[in-house]
């Protein structure tokens, strides 16, 4: 006696923590109820394999119907199929896009592409996830990828507000989008040290203090607009937008790829719609949440942060692109090492200030022309895009490998950089102080997360 | 023009890409009703429309108000092709045609397609503006509230309960028209939802003119069901309860009625005949010169086959006809004028409710049912006979030669098996039947009819106009006592229409009661209940030939008094194996197949605090000299003896013993000395026209002689009890279980199994049969493991046969929480001294489970449920489960005639004390009027998706149900050509009965509900065939919106007994009625 037609429908949707463990991890159903039977689910509660087969196939249906909506969260609030209580809600959206670091370091700087993900069999080799979870993990970075990388405004606020993700999630995807923009080198032989936190990290200052956000000068005026004439807005957007041949990039499009899973959306350069709207859209839907004020990590404080972000200034370029202009004015600062005389003062007040503070005063004295040539080089070459790639690999060659051959301690580089970054103030003729303290602010907090073994 | 209905479409949302070059759409809508369409604006190039049409206008009569649903299609402009259809919205407007309920339908609705599912979503507002029509010749019946709830909704106040309500409609089905060869599958499937939806709306109108006809406003335990006859067409039947209700608007408007204590009530002694006219049926049925004053079950048999036939031969005596468009005959119209309040004057005294507002049940009998065999296609032109599978090719059949003249034909059926439960229950000495429901089983062209429905004699002052005033509050105080007077026996003790064996209540020791009770109704409140109830199922499967037509139907006919009587012995055994005394919501299923016939009986059995004490089951062999044998027999019966101890630990029957000497056995029991088996042990007498192998004999001495019998007692023992912390019941509420937490889960389960034996026997597919339903029930548990402690109530199971060796069973019930810690708290609410002295009594005897078990449940012996539930009633009540078959068919004069199975049982056994209770309502009253004070809805107008409750239950623990939206009642079909893209069969109905939630709820918020109650789930019938990779299913739901506020939300009140306050359904909605 078989069963050929099995299932269970709650009008609340049951959602058995583990078993979305298990599904999210790329396990089939009979992997899973392996598993869940090696967790001593049967001795708990005296069931037999069959029950949990068909709990199993249950749950398992139930998220591949979910996956379609969890590829656009805001859908997941709005949709009218599943009936979740709101932390579910988020728990499920949390635990889909959370990743493994493992395989997001190695992904990192990697183009998004078709290719890449046909050399995930390797990553999975090498990681240890399994590579369905591999391939689900890889597709999320390029849907969050492509959603945002047209958006203007703080990269980490777009996704929070598109993906509905917990602000330190959002973030790390915004390091991710930050490196596969900008295609940063990491595989190196000489970078494996560094952890995908560290690059994170790194991530999160370079566009803390170099991106347009950063200067925090709002460029469009903010307008209160509600939800329905923003979506008239949008879909008349649609109707003007000076098309590339085929694809109209706006939210709305957007929303339509997603729910197709095509994600091969080609970019446009322009868009006519402005994000804030599209900010003000889903923190408005979502401002709705019923209130909890028991977890951090329900929708509601999401939405706390997301109309936050639509507050935030606007930004003309999107936070993954650094700024064209501020690169092309880091040239200017080679005058610090072009310059003999500026770059002798330099030394020589950086030097007074650390004598008898640091223990390689030596070793400093001894190199600081090289070290400071390198930091400032690392800056002048951002302007191309193949400079760009290297930019990592510079900062551990060029500055990280030899302060750690002379053993700098990190307190001593804390302070060489501190001083280092102060000294210019001093420099008569030195005119591009803010610019000056702008890029070091960012190297500085760069060198430091990467200066360990 | 009596009505103006405004309809305005406002935006769709997630609509699907329709255009694939530009990955968006272009939609508008259209919007009709009747014949009359309107279209909005074409949208371009969006998936996020905004139409934000204008008001479109329909002017319409209320009758098309009532029957047309509102229909909304939303499309996809083509500039080159034809349009295409993304998907529909039906709206049922009816729940705006009456003043209190809904003003507004407004939200977003789920867009549907029959091949696709749902698409996106659409915001619509639709409003009336009725005009009153005076017209007294009117055709429509606006304003008559409908509730699926059988009991009285819980903030009116039933003024009159009218009585049986029932109507039919026919309409041959679009999905066998011959049109249906040319047209797509989806025309084909919305012309079927389409003419469903009307045809509700027509039966739904037509009930109401009775109603009004009636003088009532109101139809409760509303109850649609639909008949799929394939060739031979589509029934749509309904059956209710009129009753004129009162909005119980305000305090000061109950208070007084409450307090006015009912002096005629009181005045009915016991045993006097409390219904002097009763005995004499309608003047004009067919049955009018039959007497049937308490005449003994033999000759009532036969008297009642004898009217069958009449009613077979001449099907247009008037009874029960006039639906489908006519309006019954001047001989019903006859009928009608006769039949004024007065119950005894009624065509069918029938009652759908379940619940009654207390000291409306006066004594209960027993189940009466009967059982018809009919062949559908007898009218229609042979050639087709046996073609009504699901294959489309078939369909070359000419409408025209079916014609209009079926819903006589039906009504006639349903007529005669209405007459006939009416007479059983005359037998059992009870005018009227409550807990009544009818049901068919299809298999091709034969159909199984079944009513059934429990006798039972009524306090007639409920039933007529004028005497209404407080008579529903009536307690009484003196005389007999509560809580055990529906127990007693209605009929005469000295000219008992069976044998049966009656002691003297172990509650009140003034009437008799039977040692046994079966009934289809809930557990009345005032019921003194001990310990907890649970789910007692009796399953069963017979095999049969294939067979055609005729000869078809002849061998159902000759297996249905056989099933019938193995599903009541098991019953009754499993009843046993509980130590329980009495059945609740008893509701037998008998479901045809090509080859087999499946009967699944579901009830929750209790414990009685007035019946007497069940005793063991005995076993015996038939060859005493095997010494091997002897010793497997005490070994069955020692395991049958633990079994049984262990279930009385589980559910907590202590019953409170008593002295003998006090309790006289008025009937010798000779029988019981002559047997060698000693002690405890009951008989049960059938006495039945059919010469069963069974009979007269002790049916709870199990005589192990064969492996059938070997079966049962194994079958009996395999019955796994639910994991602890588990509960079950298929009634409202559980007996015992009083501290329920607001925390619900709602669900539907549905399997598919196939019978793999090549080579079927009775005896495996009884085992496969018992399997899967113990399967799905374990697995039932295990899904909600994280809701215990909890209670799965109103365990609906549904069994259908959809191809040769498939069995399909659906499951519906809710889980509900409850805190076992609150109980004792609970208990110290002071009703009335003797309950509490009934349950500090009660304490001391279950003292020993304490330590017998770890489970803290065991803590709280004696729930307050029952403190609750001791409320007024009166006296005398009946024993002895009366069934009756008749099986017939038409085109045979010689039918498998009815049968009566009446059950006597005896036990004499450990006495019980009888708690002297003297109790009413009084204190609960004042409280519960508090709860009337209802505060508007709290405002939950947020944007997202607002949730609703959905539940079978005519309650929501914990909340107050302040206001009732109207009925949902929708059916669906949902059709795939891609099944195996759509994850295979479960995949598919997965994502079908999710979708269909999914409508029902935004259906229920855009009413400005927050729950649905009452919600059943009446169809589900699923086909498949994988091999061409199809399936199709169609769904029916209906239910009552509601909506709710939660107790902690409401204004302050009088500190409410807890038992009041976490029982709504059995305090609080009872005393207010």
């Amino acid at each position: 006696m078989s069963s050929d037609l099995d299932v269970f429908v709650g009008n609340t949707t049951l959602i058995d923590e583990e078993v979305y463990r298990l599904w999210l991890d790329g396990h089939s159903v009979a992997e899973a109820v392996a598993r869940r039977l090696r967790g001593g689910v049967l001795e708990r509660e005296g069931t037999s394999v069959a029950v949990l087969q068909s709990d199993t196939r249950d749950h398992y249906r139930t998220f591949q119907m979910l996956e379609r909506l969890l590829h656009a969260p805001p859908r997941l609030l709005q949709q009218l199929l599943f009936q979740i209580p709101p932390e579910r809600q988020a728990l499920l959206v949390q635990r889909y896009y959370a990743f493994d670091e493992a395989l997001a370091r190695e992904l990192l700087g990697k183009k998004l592409s078709k290719g890449t993900k046909k050399e995930l069999d390797e990553v999975s080799a090498r990681t240890g996830v399994g590579i369905r979870s591999c391939r689900r993990q890889f597709d999320n970075f390029k849907r969050v990828f492509k959603a945002v990388e047209e958006l203007r405004g703080p990269l980490a606020e777009n996704i929070q507000q598109l993906f509905l993700l917990p602000p330190a999630l959002a973030r790390d995807y915004a390091a991710i989008v930050f490196f596969a923009n900008s295609r940063f080198e990491t595989g190196k032989r000489r970078l494996q040290f560094l952890s995908f936190g560290d690059f994170a990290a790194c991530a999160q200052s370079m566009m803390a203090h170099w991106s347009q956000g950063a200067l925090g000068t709002p460029k469009t005026p903010k307008k209160p607009q509600n939800p329905q004439s923003m979506m008239a807005h949008w879909s008349q957007g649609a109707l003007g937008t000076p098309k590339t041949p085929k694809k109209p990039q706006n939210p709305q499009s957007m929303m339509a790829h997603w729910s197709q899973g095509a994600l091969g959306t080609p970019k446009t350069p322009k868009k006519p719609q402005n994000p804030q709207s599209m900010m003000a859209h889903w923190s408005q839907g979502a401002l709705g949440t019923p209130k909890t004020p028991k977890k951090p990590q329900n929708p509601q404080s999401m939405m706390a942060h997301w109309s936050q972000g639509a507050l935030a200034p606007e930004a003309a370029e999107p936070d993954g692109d650094l700024p064209k202009s501020f690169l092309q004015d880091l040239k200017e600062l080679k005058v610090l090492v072009s310059d003999k005389d500026l770059l002798d003062q330099h030394k020589s007040l950086v030097c007074s200030a650390l004598r008898g503070k640091i223990s390689v005063y030596n070793e400093l004295e001894a190199n600081f022309k090289a070290l400071s040539r390198a930091l400032v080089n690392v800056g002048g070459k951002l302007t191309h895009a193949r400079d760009v790639r290297d930019f990592f690999v510079d900062l551990v060659e060029k500055v990280i490998e030899p302060c750690r051959s002379d053993k700098w301690s990190p307190g001593d580089l804390r302070l060489f950089l501190t001083h280092y970054t102060a000294a210019p103030r001093n420099l008569p003729g030195f005119r591009h102080q803010a610019l000056w303290e702008r890029y070091m602010a960012a190297i500085s907090a760069c060198l430091l997360r990467m200066y360990h073994d | 023009m009596p009505g103006k209905l405004k309809v305005k479409i406002v935006a769709g949302r997630h609509l699907p890409v329709m255009d694939r070059a530009s990955d968006l759409t272009d939609a508008f809508v259209e919007v009709k009703f009747g014949n009359t369409t309107f279209k909005t604006d074409v949208y371009p190039k969006s998936l996020n429309p905004q139409w934000n049409s204008e008001w479109f206008k329909f002017e319409v009569d209320d009758e098309e108000l009532q029957d047309e649903p509102l229909q909304i299609t939303v499309l996809d402009h083509d500039t080159y092709s034809a349009n295409d259809a993304i998907g529909k919205v039906y709206i049922d407007i009816d729940p705006l045609l009456y003043s209190e309920a809904a003003t507004v339908i407004s939200g977003w609705f789920p867009i549907y397609d029959t091949i696709h599912g749902i698409r996106g979503e659409i915001n619509v507002v639709v409003k009336v503006d009725l005009f009153n029509d005076l017209n007294r010749f009117r055709q429509s019946s606006c304003g008559v509230k409908f509730f699926c709830t059988t009991s009285i909704p819980k903030c009116y106040r039933a003024v009159v309960i009218h009585g049986f309500v029932e109507e039919l409609v026919v309409n041959e089905d679009p999905e066998y028209q011959w049109i249906d060869r040319i047209r797509t599958p989806r025309a084909s499937n919305e012309a079927r939802q389409r003419l469903i939806s009307l045809m509700s709306g027509e039966l739904q109108r037509k009930i109401g003119l009775k109603v009004l006809e009636m003088r009532g406003n109101a139809v409760v335990g509303y109850l649609q069901c639909f008949d799929l006859e394939g060739e031979s067409g589509l029934v749509v039947r309904a059956i209710g309860t009129a009753c004129t209700l009162d909005k119980l608007s305000n305090t000061s408007a109950f208070l007084p009625a409450c307090n006015s204590p009912s002096k005629e009530m009181k005045e009915i002694p016991f045993n006097e005949d409390p219904n002097p006219n009763t005995y004499s049926s309608g003047p004009s049925t067919p049955l009018k010169n039959q007497t049937y004053s308490f005449s003994p079950s033999k000759s009532y048999s036969r008297q009642s086959s004898s009217s069958d036939t009449d009613l077979s031969l001449t099907p247009k005596t008037g009874m029960g006809s006039g639906s489908a468009g006519k309006e019954g005959g001047p001989f019903k119209t006859l009928l009608r004028q006769q039949t004024q309040s007065a119950l005894e004057q009624r065509e069918f005294p029938f009652f759908t409710l379940t619940t009654f507002p207390p000291g409306f049940l006066l004594h209960v009998g027993g189940v009466v049912s009967a059982r018809s065999v009919k062949l559908l296609d007898r009218i229609h032109n042979p050639a087709f006979v046996g073609i009504m599978g699901n294959t489309r090719s078939y369909k070359l059949l000419d409408w025209n030669s079916f014609n209009s003249d079926e819903p006589e034909t039906r009504d006639a059926w349903w007529a005669e098996i209405r007459q006939e439960i009416k007479s059983h229950a005359k037998a059992l000495g009870c005018h009227a039947v409550v807990g009544y429901s009818e049901s068919t089983s299809i298999c091709e062209e034969v159909c199984i009819l079944s009513a059934s429905g429990t006798a039972a004699v009524l306090n007639p002052r409920f039933l007529q106009d004028g005497t209404m005033e407080g008579c529903l509050e009536q307690r009484i105080e003196e005389a007999s006592p509560p809580g055990c007077g529906f127990c007693h026996i209605p009929y005469d003790e000295l000219n008992m229409p069976f044998p049966a064996h009656l002691t003297y209540c172990y509650n009140c020791r003034k009437q008799k009661v039977p040692d046994v009770l079966f009934t289809t109704i809930d557990l009345p409140v005032e019921a003194i209940v001990v310990g907890k109830g649970c789910l007692i199922q009796a399953r069963l499967c017979r095999l049969k030939k294939k067979a055609q037509a005729e000869a078809n139907a002849t061998s159902i006919s000759n297996l249905l008094p056989f099933m019938e009587y193995e599903v009541h012995t098991q019953l009754m055994n499993k009843l046993k194996l509980r130590g329980m005394n009495a059945l609740f919501g008893l509701r037998i299923q008998i479901t045809v197949g090509e080859n087999m016939l499946m009967g699944l009986a579901s009830a929750t059995g209790v414990y009685l605090a007035a019946l007497p004490t069940p005793g063991g089951i005995q076993i015996a062999g038939k060859t005493p000299n095997d010494g091997t044998y002897e010793q497997h027999i005490s070994h069955m019966q020692k395991k049958i003896n633990d079994t049984i101890a262990k279930n009385k630990e589980l559910y907590e029957i202590n019953p409170p013993e008593l002295p003998e000497e006090i309790i006289g056995s008025p009937i010798p029991e000779p029988r019981q000395r002559s047997r060698l088996l000693r002690s405890q042990s009951e008989s049960s007498d059938e006495v039945t026209e059919l010469d069963l192998s069974h009979g007269k004999k002790d049916a709870f001495v199990l005589e192990i002689d064969d492996t059938d019998a070997m079966e049962d007692v194994h079958s009996l023992l395999t019955d796994v009890p639910p994991p602890s912390g588990f509960y079950s019941c298929n009634t409202e509420i559980m007996p015992g279980i009083n501290n329920w937490t607001p925390e619900i889960q709602m669900f539907t389960a549905v399997r598919v199994s196939r019978l793999s034996n090549i080579n079927p026997t009775n005896q495996t597919l009884n085992k496969n049969f018992n399997d899967l339903c113990e399967n799905l029930l374990k697995s039932l548990y295990f899904k909600l493991r994280s809701m215990v402690p909890c209670c799965l109530c109103h365990v609906n199971f549904t069994v259908a046969l959809p191809e040769d060796e498939l069995v399909q069973i659906a499951v519906t019930a809710v889980a509900i929480t409850y805190d076992k810690n609150q109980a004792l708290q609970a208990n110290k609410a002071p009703t009335e001294k003797s309950q509490q002295r009934a349950s500090t009594d009660n304490e001391e005897q279950l003292q020993f489970p304490l330590e017998l078990s770890s489970d803290p449940l065991s803590s709280q012996p004696f729930s307050p449920a029952k403190e609750a539930l001791e409320g007024a009633s009166s006296h005398t009540g009946i024993p002895a489960a009366q069934r009756a078959t008749s099986v017939d068919y038409s085109s045979f004069a010689d039918r498998c005639n009815s049968w009566i199975e009446l059950i006597k049982l005896k036990a004499q056994t450990i006495r019980r004390g009888s708690i002297k209770t003297t109790t009413s309502l009084e204190k609960a009253s004042p409280l519960a009027e508090g709860y009337l004070r209802h505060r508007s809805v709290p405002s939950g107008t947020n944007s997202t998706v607002s949730v609703v409750k959905m539940t079978p239950l005519s309650f929501l623990p914990g909340a107050k149900i302040t206001k009732y939206l109207g009925i949902i009642n929708m059916f669906f079909i949902r059709e795939t050509t891609s099944l195996r893209e759509e994850g295979g069969v479960s995949g598919f109905l997965h994502a079908f009965i999710a979708e269909v939630f999914a409508m029902v709820r935004a259906h229920v918020a855009a009413l400005g509900g927050n729950a649905v109650v009452s919600y059943i789930m009446k169809q589900c019938v699923f086909m498949e065939n994988p091999n061409k990779n199809q399936a199709q299913c169609l769904i029916n739901v209906s239910g009552d919106a509601v909506i709710f506020v939660r107790e902690s939300e409401l204004e302050v009140l009088p500190a409410p007994p807890p038992a009041a306050a976490a029982q709504p359904a059995g305090s609080a909605g009872d005393v207010t009625t």
